[in-house]
């Protein structure tokens, strides 16, 4: 996790948008552990009902 | 790391196409951000903040910090529903439109990035004529009120501004702050969402731990305390300058061309896209210096000359730019663009 985490936050930094310049052609996410839901909101809310956790919602 | 990862629903999102904007409401020109949130909406709080272009990422945001705030999140679920009426405010009010693609000016905009709700919001509100200094002064950082917080807690305090409202309002280097108006704090990130939905003018009830005491102070704010840099916000480009790119004149070519250090002086640094198009045709050029804007050369950041554009210049208006290009000192009338 804090690999990840450590690899998000720099990543994040590396593609933030350049203000006013070209954006990076394409940019690449990082590989995303198993546990992690991708890009479905629902999904999570579904699943935090099923299992009374929390929900981490990651923007980048 | 890993169990407490384990304890959430971890939910990556990169787009903001089709995002709830009643429910997820936190500052858009993040790169990143994390919202904590129970299953019945309710929000518990949020991580993340930015303050610059790039490269000072650490002096706010750490995996710490990051850590902490992910076991306060679990610790406020695990002492929920009690505690629901002190997390209330963490909803912010109804959103004028409930995604980014209802926004009028990005309804075009395919794969939405994050910034962009911002981007389309301050465009559309200007060309609707609606843009305030509310839209603009968001997510005041807590130097806004003189607190630098320690970065790998988050709501420690780590220094405290003499004379700001903070220490005014006896908070001390070394608290930790618990909540602001009853509103329970997981990071830095709720400390702002706490100051940015106060009003100006205001009194905010602080409760913070101090050598084990909890104790609650009152921080008074009025004035201009909200209004810090928009320049590194992704959505000044397009909000504020719509590809004008001005930059400080730098001092070598102050002394060049005889003008005082401190003297506002905003160099033509490019103009990007069809943005600028009508500065252009009124005869802006790349290179050219301004002095003034409607006689006014106190407007001592790009900031603040933006912030004096937008919020005085609708659509169809003209200002009048007292410009200095290579030696020549001459007026330019240019639209509000």
């Amino acid at each position: 996790m804090l690999t990840r985490l450590a690899a998000a936050l720099s990543l994040g930094m590396l593609f933030a948008p350049t203000a006013g310049f070209a954006q990076p052609p394409k940019v690449k996410d990082i590989a995303v552990a198993p546990h992690w839901i991708y890009d479905d909101v629902p999904a999570a809310f579904t699943r935090a009902k099923e299992t009374n956790k929390p929900i981490l919602a990651l923007f980048r | 790391m890993e169990k407490l990862e384990q304890q959430f629903i971890c939910v990556r999102i990169i787009k903001a196409d089709g995002l709830d904007l009643d429910l997820f409401q936190f500052d858009y020109d993040q790169t990143w951000c994390v919202v904590f949130l129970n299953a019945d909406r309710t929000i518990y709080g949020r991580y993340g903040t930015r303050a610059g272009v790039r490269n000072n990422a650490a002096s706010h945001i750490s995996v710490a910090g990051f850590k902490k705030a992910m076991q306060r999140a679990l610790e406020v679920h695990q002492g929920y529903p009690a505690n629901k009426q002190n997390l209330a405010a963490h909803a912010g009010p109804k959103a004028k439109y409930a995604t980014p693609e209802k926004i009028p000016h990005m309804a075009k905009t395919k794969c939405i990035h994050c910034h962009q709700v911002h981007d389309g919001i301050l465009r559309t509100k200007w060309l609707q004529k609606e843009l305030t200094a509310a839209d603009l002064w968001v997510f005041p950082l807590p130097e806004s009120i003189g607190l630098r917080m320690d970065p790998a807690d988050c709501l420690v305090v780590k220094k405290v501004t003499p004379g700001s409202p903070a220490a005014q309002g006896g908070i001390e280097a070394g608290d930790r702050l618990k909540s602001v108006n009853g509103l329970l704090l997981l990071s830095q990130a709720d400390l702002q969402w706490a100051l940015h939905i106060a009003p100006v003018e205001t009194k905010l009830k602080v409760k913070l731990e101090r050598a084990g005491q909890v104790a609650e102070k009152t921080v008074t704010l009025s004035g201009k305390w909200k209004e810090g840099d928009l320049s590194w916000r992704e959505s000044s480009w397009f909000g504020l300058r719509q590809g004008l790119h001005l930059v400080p004149l730098p001092e070598a070519e102050r002394k060049k061309r005889s003008l005082e250090p401190d003297m506002f002086a905003f160099k033509v640094q490019n103009m990007y896209g069809p943005g600028p198009e009508p500065l252009r045709k009124a005869g802006l050029k790349v290179g050219d210096v301004i002095l003034a804007v409607d006689g006014r050369a106190d407007l001592a950041t790009e900031t603040q000359l933006f912030v004096y554009i937008r919020l005085t210049h609708p659509p169809g208006s003209h200002m009048k730019l007292s410009l200095l290009r290579g030696d020549k000192k001459m007026e330019l009338e240019v639209p509000a663009w």
